[in-house]
Parts: C-alpha cells; structure tokens; sequence
C-alpha cells in the first residue's frame, strides 16, 4: 500500500498511543526527519516509506524499548477512575456542549449549500417561467411579453455565469466539511485510546 | 547474532560512524548498513541511549527550511570504541579456546 509522509506519520501517531507524549513527539519528529532526508536523497514519498518496516513492526519495536527506558503512561489508578466518574456531570456537559456546537456547524454549511443551489435553481425556474410566459401572452400583450422574456433572460445569464463557481465552492465545502469532521473524529479516538 | 551483544556491538558501530565528524540519522543508517543489519526504529534508542550516557552530543540545525538533528560523538564515546576493542582482544581468546574445545569434541 503506498502512504504519503502525512499519512504515515498520523498512522503511527495512532500506534504509539501509549507512549508518553513527549517521547511519541520525539519519534514522529525522528521518522518525518527521515522521510526527508530519503527524499531529499532522490526518492519519492513512497519509495522512502515504503522502505520503512510495517507500521505494526515499528510499533512493536518502539514499545518494546519504550518499556524498558519506562516511557509508557501508566495505566490509570482507581483514583483517577473515581474522579473521572465524580466529574462527569462537568466534562460530559462540555463534551455535549462541543458535540451539539459541531452538528449547529455542520447544519450552518448544510444550510448555506442548499440555499446557493436554490438561488441557482429559482434563476433557472425564472428563466422558463419567462420562456413559458412569454408565449402565451406574446399575442395579447408583446411588449410585457418581451419585457418578461428579456429578465428571464438575464436570470437565464446569471445562472449560466455562476454555476461553475457554485458548483466549485459545493465541492470544496463538502471536502473541507468532510475532511474537519474526519480530523476531528481522529482526534477524539486518540485521545478515547489515552484515556484507556 | 545473540540480542544482547548485537545491540552493544550496534551501539558501537554508532560510535564509530561519528568518527569522521559530526553526522544524522539517515547518514549514520548508510553507514553502518553495510556492515551489520539495523533499521530505524533499532537505531533511535541506540541514538537515545548513547545520549542518556554521555556518549554523544545532539544538537539541531536549520537544514534546507527544516530541522536536523546531528550526532557527534564525545569524548566517553571514544573511550566506549577503545574499551570495545580492548575487551575483543579476551573475547577473541575465548572465542578461539570455545572453538578448540568444539571442532576435538567432534572429532
């Protein structure tokens, strides 16, 4: 499988979990070090880590020493557990609190993409609705008919002018949505595994 | 090779790659590559612990928009190459008296 620098660098910050923080840091900076340094030699980001054992073998390899030099956090004492209990009516009311501020911000970029499409979309529905307009009253009243016609017209411009752009802004707010919702759930599941 | 004396003679081969001047993490792993096998996540605690024991001095620089950490070796980390290779001599010895004893055991 090949991984990009980014890549392997946050699968391995999953796998040392365990690792005092400090020491994990001073890991990551040691394999980016690396990658660096192979591609700056000729490589490409893939042929550099790729070069690498599996992620699996370096964690073993890293924990292995870990435990011996005493970098591995400690497991947590009842105490802890007990306090974490007594305090839960205060942080899970905050983990609440940041999980209902996420969804209001996922409605506010839901709610800005459907209303661009809708703009998009009553240009379009004005565009023939003056087309439609214009021909039954083309007869009976040609110069409102052409009046109509030419507005619709110009929605019909308008609409052709920014749907590239809105389609464009879509896409990447669906990315970036997607992309801050995947970081942000990566970060809860780091922090779950520590607090393990 | 027996875990415990590769890792000690690794850590020496460490040493002996500072010789020529001060170097990095990649550098060090062509260097010794060659002679004895050893991977990167072998050679950050070997890096780690030769610090710990005031066999080396780290320092990062600037290097092309990004940090870089070198390695030099000190002055116990030459002392640890020169007793290596004084202990070798008496290791040679037994290796050589076990050997003996072997090859007119088989005979």
């Amino acid at each position: 499988m090949k991984m990009r620098k980014d890549e392997f660098i946050k699968a391995l910050k999953r796998a040392l979990f365990r690792l005092k923080k400090t020491e994990r840091d001073r890991y990551l900076a040691y394999y980016s070090e690396l990658i660096d340094d192979k591609i700056e030699s000729g490589m490409n980001e893939a042929e550099a880590i790729g070069e690498f054992a599996s992620i699996s073998n370096i964690k073993e390899s890293i924990m292995s020493d870990a435990l011996e030099r005493g970098m591995i956090k400690p497991k947590h004492n009842p105490l802890t557990i007990i306090l974490l209990i007594l305090g839960s009516p205060l942080w899970l009311a905050f983990v609440l609190a940041l999980f209902s501020l996420i969804i209001a911000l996922y409605v506010v970029v839901w709610a800005v993409i459907i209303s661009i499409c809708a703009i998009e979309l009553s240009f379009i529905a004005v565009c023939i609705g003056s087309v439609v307009f214009f021909i039954v009253n083309m007869a009976s009243n040609s110069a409102f008919a052409l009046l109509i016609l030419g507005s619709g017209l110009i929605c019909a411009a308008i609409s052709v002018l920014i749907f590239v752009p809105i389609i464009k802004l879509i896409k990447h707010m669906v990315i970036y949505s997607f992309e801050l919702c995947k970081s942000i759930w990566q970060k809860i599941n780091i922090k779950g595994r520590e607090l393990i | 090779m027996d875990i415990q004396l590769k890792r000690g003679v690794v850590e020496i081969c460490v040493l002996a790659a500072m010789l020529k001047g001060e170097t990095y993490g990649y550098q060090l792993i062509k260097d010794i590559e060659p002679h004895i096998e050893i991977s990167e996540s072998t050679l950050y605690p070997i890096l780690k612990r030769l610090e710990t024991s005031g066999c080396l001095t780290v320092r990062s620089a600037e290097h092309n928009g990004r940090l870089r950490k070198y390695y030099s070796i000190s002055y116990e980390g030459m002392e640890k190459i020169k007793e290596f290779l004084c202990n070798w001599d008496s290791i040679m010895k037994t290796y050589k008296f076990i050997k003996g004893e072997y090859e007119d055991a088989k005979r």
